[in-house]
C-alpha cells in the first residue's frame, strides 16, 4: 500500500476508534460516577495493554461493570451506592452457597467486602481490590470468584487443624490431592499413564482431573466449560477408552506383549484409577494465591 | 510405605502447575470470554491444579436449586434409530393418507382447531388460559363451518411477531449525552464530554457526534401536573392504567407522593432524569404524578415540596411498554437534608421500598467505612423489603412469602412459596420444555431448546417470548445457561458456546 493511500486510511480509522471509544464512554456512565474522559481512556489503555492481546480490544469488555469498579476503588459515594444496590445481596448469597452456613457465610463476605472497600493504605491512597477489576468477565462473576478464593485461601491456611475425619465429611467439597493411595506395582504402568495423559489436550486433563479426581459431576463440568452435560458424558467415556488404548500402546513400546499390556490393566483396575488420579494432582500444601501475590496483583493493576 | 510416601511426594512435585491466574482470568473463562491462547493456557493450569479447580467450581453460579440443566436422553444407535425412524415415517405416511381421505369426505375439526392452537403457543400464557376456558362449543363454532384444508398459514407464523422491543429506541438512549445529577446541589447539568483526549489527539465532542442520529422519534411527554384534566385518577394503579392505555410507545412511570403519614402532598416537585434529559411535573391534589412515551433505560427521579426534605430515587428502570409505579415519601424536615429512595423494581403496580438515608461525606478511612458499614446494613434491610414486597404475592391476606424457581427433569418452570416443599408448575407456552432459569425478585428468564427465551416482569404470572438478536442473527441455539445479577443485565450461554449479553433487560443483546 502506497503511503498516500495510508494517509488516506488513517484517519478513517482514527475516526473509527474514537467514536467507538466515545460511545463506550457514553455507555459505560463514567461521568455519572466522576471519571473524566481522560481517566476513561487510561484505563482502558491501561488494560488493553497489558491483557488484550487481539485485536478490537475494547469490543468484549464490561466497560460498565469496569467503570463501577474504578470508580468504587476511587471512593465515589455513588459509585458505592449502584454497587451496593447491585451486588451487597448477591455478596452474602454467594458467600452463604459457597460456605454452605450463615455465619461463616457472613463471615467470608464481610472480609472480601473489607478488601474491596480497601483497608490498606499506601502512599496516602486506599488500596481497593476493585482495582484488579479489568472487565474481561463480568463484575457478578470475578465478585464469585473472589469469594471462592478467598474461602479456599482460608480453608488452605486452616487445613492442618482439620482433623482427616472432618475433611472426608466434606466430600468433594475438599476430596484432591489424596497423597496416601498406593502406587502401582509396576512403573512401567506408571508410565503409561503419565504419558497417556500427557497425550490428550489440556480440556480433556481438566475434564479428567475434574472427573476422577474431583469427583465433580457432569453437569458442574459443563457448565465450568460452557457445554451440555451431555458433550461431557460422550467425552469422559470417549477420553477413558483413549487413556485405556495409549496406556497399551505406551507398555507395548516399554517391552510388554499385548498379553502382558491387558494383564497389567486388568489386575488390579483401581491402581489405574489411583494412578490417573496421582498424575492429574499437584502439591496443594503450596500455598495458593499468596498475600505476596495477592498484593502484587492489586499494585499492578 | 515410607518408600510409596517418597515416590508420591516426588510425583506431586513433578506436577507443579505454575502460577495461579488471577479471579479476573478465572471469572472470563467461567464466562467464555477468554481468547483461544488465552483459554488453553487457562485451562492447562486448572488442569493440573486442584486449588484452581476448586475456585473455579464454587464460584461457579448455584445450579442446585436455581438453574438445573436436564439431562439428554442418552443417544439410541444409529442401526435402531433407522428402524425406529423408518417405522414412524411409514406410519406418519398412514396417518396422513389417511387423514386426507377423510379429509375430503367431511368437515375437519381437528385440523381446523389446531390452527388457533398454534397461534396460542406463541402468545402470552394470560391469552392462552382466557382460550383454554372457553368452553369447548363455543371454541369448535367456527371450525365447523368450514370445509376447507386448514392453511398453513398459523403454522409458519413468526414469534419475532409478539416481540415488543423498539430497537430503535435503544440506538438513542445510548447514544444521547446522560444528564448528570450533581449531588451537592441537586442541579441537572450536561455531561462534561466535549472532547476525549485520545492517544493526544482530541474527539469530536460527544453530543456532536449523536445530536441528530440520537433524536427520538417522538420526545416524552410527560402527564401530571402539566395537564390535570387528563388525570383524574385516584390510586397509583389507575395512574399505571391510563398511562399504559395512554402510551402504547416507549415505557410510563408514574406513582403518589404523600408524607410519612400517608396523606398525599399535593403541588410537589417531580423531577425525572433519564436518556433524554430533565422533566418536571407538578403532583396533582391528589398527590399523583406520571411521564409518559419514556425511552427505556435507567430513570432518577427527584421529589421535592416545601416544609419537606427532598426525596430522591435512583436507578428507576423503565422498560418497553411496561409501566413502572413509584411511591415517593417526603420526610417532613428542613430542605438541606435528602432522603434518598431505593430503585423500584419495573413491576406493574408494585410500590416500591424506601428508605432514608442521608449523604454522608467522606472524612477519612475510619469515619467512610464505619459510615460505609452503616449504610449496608440499611440497605439490606430495603433490599430484603424490597425483595419480600415483590415476590409477595398470590399469598393473600398481606403474607409476605418468598418465591423459591426451579426447573422439572422434563423442563417445566415451577415455583415453590414454601420454601421447597412443594412446587407448582408454572405455565410459560404450551409445549416448550427450559433448560436454565435465572430469577432476580420478581423479573424471571428461562431458556431451552433452539434459543427459546421467555421473560416475566410479574413473578411468572404472564410471560413474553424474547428472541434476543445482534448482528441481524437471532439467537437459534440451545440454551445451557441463563444468568441475570439484576433486572437489566444479564447473559445466556448456549450449547455452541455463544454468550448473549443484555444490559436493558433483553431489549438489546451483544453476542459475543
Amino acid at each position: 500500500m502506497s503511503a498516500t493511500s495510508q494517509r488516506g486510511v488513517e484517519p478513517t480509522v482514527e475516526t473509527a476508534l474514537e467514536t467507538a471509544m466515545t460511545d463506550l464512554y457514553a455507555k459505560s456512565r463514567a461521568a455519572e460516577f466522576g471519571l473524566g474522559s481522560a481517566q476513561f481512556v487510561a484505563i482502558l489503555e491501561d488494560i488493553a495493554a497489558k491483557h488484550a492481546p487481539a485485536a478490537e480490544p475494547y469490543s468484549r469488555l464490561h466497560v460498565e461493570d469496569l467503570v463501577l469498579a474504578r470508580a468504587c476503588a476511587a471512593g465515589n459515594e455513588h459509585a458505592w451506592e449502584v454497587f451496593l444496590l447491585r451486588f451487597r445481596e448477591k455478596l452474602y448469597d454467594v458467600a452463604r452457597q459457597i460456605t454452605r452456613e450463615d455465619s461463616a457465610g457472613r463471615e467470608l463476605a464481610d472480609s472480601v467486602y473489607a478488601d474491596l472497600f480497601g483497608t490498606r493504605i499506601r502512599e496516602g491512597d486506599r488500596i481497593s481490590k476493585l482495582t484488579s477489576y479489568s472487565g474481561r468477565g463480568s463484575l457478578d462473576g470475578w465478585l464469585r470468584t473472589v469469594l471462592a478464593q478467598e474461602y479456599v485461601n482460608t480453608y488452605r491456611k486452616q487445613r492442618r487443624l482439620v482433623s482427616l475425619d472432618e475433611e472426608e465429611e466434606d466430600g468433594a467439597q475438599f476430596a484432591a490431592a489424596s497423597n496416601d493411595s498406593p502406587m502401582p506395582a509396576d512403573s512401567r504402568l506408571e508410565k503409561a499413564v503419565d504419558e497417556a495423559l500427557r497425550s490428550v489436550s489440556a480440556e480433556d486433563r481438566f475434564v479428567l482431573a475434574s472427573y476422577f479426581l474431583d469427583g465433580r459431576t457432569l453437569v458442574q463440568i459443563a457448565r465450568a466449560l460452557s457445554v451440555h452435560e451431555s458433550t461431557i458424558s460422550r467425552k469422559v467415556e470417549k477420553l477413558t477408552k483413549v487413556v485405556r488404548k495409549q496406556i497399551l500402546k505406551s507398555l507395548a513400546r516399554q517391552g510388554m506383549s499385548r498379553r502382558q499390556a491387558e494383564e497389567a490393566l486388568a489386575a488390579d483396575v483401581r491402581d489405574l484409577t489411583v494412578d490417573i488420579r496421582a498424575t492429574l494432582a499437584q502439591d496443594s500444601l503450596q500455598p495458593p494465591f499468596s498475600e505476596e501475590r495477592a498484593k502484587a496483583g492489586e499494585g499492578g493493576s | 510405605m515410607d518408600q510409596i510416601a517418597k515416590l508420591v511426594s516426588g510425583r506431586l512435585k513433578a506436577q507443579s502447575a505454575g502460577p495461579h491466574p488471577g479471579p479476573d482470568l478465572l471469572a472470563a473463562f467461567v464466562e467464555n470470554a477468554l481468547q483461544n491462547e488465552e483459554r488453553e493456557k487457562l485451562i492447562e493450569h486448572v488442569g493440573a491444579c486442584s486449588d484452581c479447580r476448586q475456585i473455579l467450581y464454587l464460584a461457579l453460579p448455584e445450579s442446585a436449586e436455581a438453574q438445573r440443566i436436564l439431562a439428554l436422553k442418552p443417544n439410541r444407535r444409529p442401526a435402531l434409530a433407522l428402524r425406529w425412524g423408518a417405522l414412524a415415517a411409514s406410519l406418519t405416511i398412514l396417518v396422513v393418507v389417511f387423514t386426507a381421505r377423510y379429509q375430503s369426505r367431511g368437515p375437519v375439526m381437528q385440523k381446523a382447531i389446531s390452527a388457533p392452537a398454534q397461534i396460542a403457543a406463541e402468545r402470552a400464557p394470560a391469552e392462552m388460559d382466557q382460550m383454554r376456558a372457553l368452553p369447548a362449543e363455543r371454541r369448535n363454532e367456527a371450525p365447523v363451518k368450514t370445509r376447507a384444508l386448514p392453511q398453513a398459514k398459523p403454522m409458519t407464523a413468526k414469534p419475532q411477531a409478539n416481540l415488543n422491543f423498539d430497537d430503535s429506541d435503544q440506538v438513542r438512549v445510548s447514544a444521547l449525552p446522560l444528564p448528570t445529577l450533581d449531588q451537592n446541589k441537586g442541579q441537572k447539568k450536561d455531561l462534561p464530554v466535549r472532547s476525549l483526549p485520545l492517544n493526544g489527539r482530541n474527539v469530536t465532542a460527544l453530543n456532536d457526534l449523536t445530536a441528530s442520529e440520537a433524536k427520538p422519534a417522538s420526545p416524552p411527554q410527560p402527564v401530571g401536573g402539566r395537564d390535570k384534566e387528563q388525570n383524574s385518577i385516584g390510586t397509583t394503579s389507575s395512574v399505571v392504567g391510563q398511562l399504559a392505555k395512554e402510551s402504547p410507545v416507549g415505557g410510563n412511570l408514574g406513582g403518589i407522593v404523600s408524607d410519612p403519614s400517608g396523606a398525599v402532598v399535593a403541588n410537589a416537585k417531580v423531577t425525572l432524569i433519564g436518556p433524554v434529559g430533565a422533566q418536571t411535573v407538578t403532583s396533582d391534589p391528589e398527590g399523583k404524578f406520571a411521564f409518559g412515551r419514556l425511552p427505556p433505560g435507567s430513570y432518577a427521579i427527584e421529589a421535592e415540596a416545601s416544609g419537606f426534605k427532598p426525596a430522591e430515587m435512583k436507578q428507576v428502570a423503565v422498560l418497553d411498554n411496561r409501566t413502572s409505579a413509584l411511591h415517593l415519601t417526603l420526610d417532613v424536615g428542613p430542605a438541606s437534608e435528602t432522603v434518598e429512595v431505593s430503585a423500584a423494581a419495573p413491576v406493574r403496580n408494585e410500590l416500591a421500598t424506601k428508605a432514608a438515608t442521608v449523604p454522608e461525606s467522606s472524612t477519612g478511612l475510619a469515619g467512610g467505612q464505619a459510615q460505609a458499614e452503616a449504610k449496608l446494613s440499611r440497605k439490606k434491610a430495603e433490599a430484603a423489603n424490597s425483595r419480600q414486597r415483590e415476590v409477595g404475592i398470590g399469598s393473600g391476606g398481606g403474607v409476605s412469602t418468598t418465591l423459591l424457581w426451579t426447573l422439572s427433569p422434563e423442563g417445566a418452570v415451577q415455583h415453590s412459596g414454601d420454601s421447597g416443599r412443594t412446587w407448582q408448575v408454572v405455565s410459560v407456552a404450551t409445549g416448550a420444555t427450559f433448560r436454565a432459569l435465572s430469577a432476580v425478585g420478581a423479573n424471571i428468564w428461562v431458556g431451552g431448546r433452539v434459543g427459546a427465551v421467555y421473560r416475566s416482569t410479574d413473578s411468572g404470572q404472564t410471560w413474553v417470548k424474547v428472541v434476543p438478536a445482534a448482528g441481524g442473527k437471532n439467537l437459534d441455539q440451545d440454551i445451557v445457561r441463563v444468568d441475570f445479577s439484576d433486572p437489566l443485565s444479564g447473559t445466556i450461554n448456549t450449547a455452541n458456546g455463544q454468550v448473549w449479553a443484555t444490559s436493558d433487560g433483553g431489549q438489546t443483546w451483544l453476542r459475543k
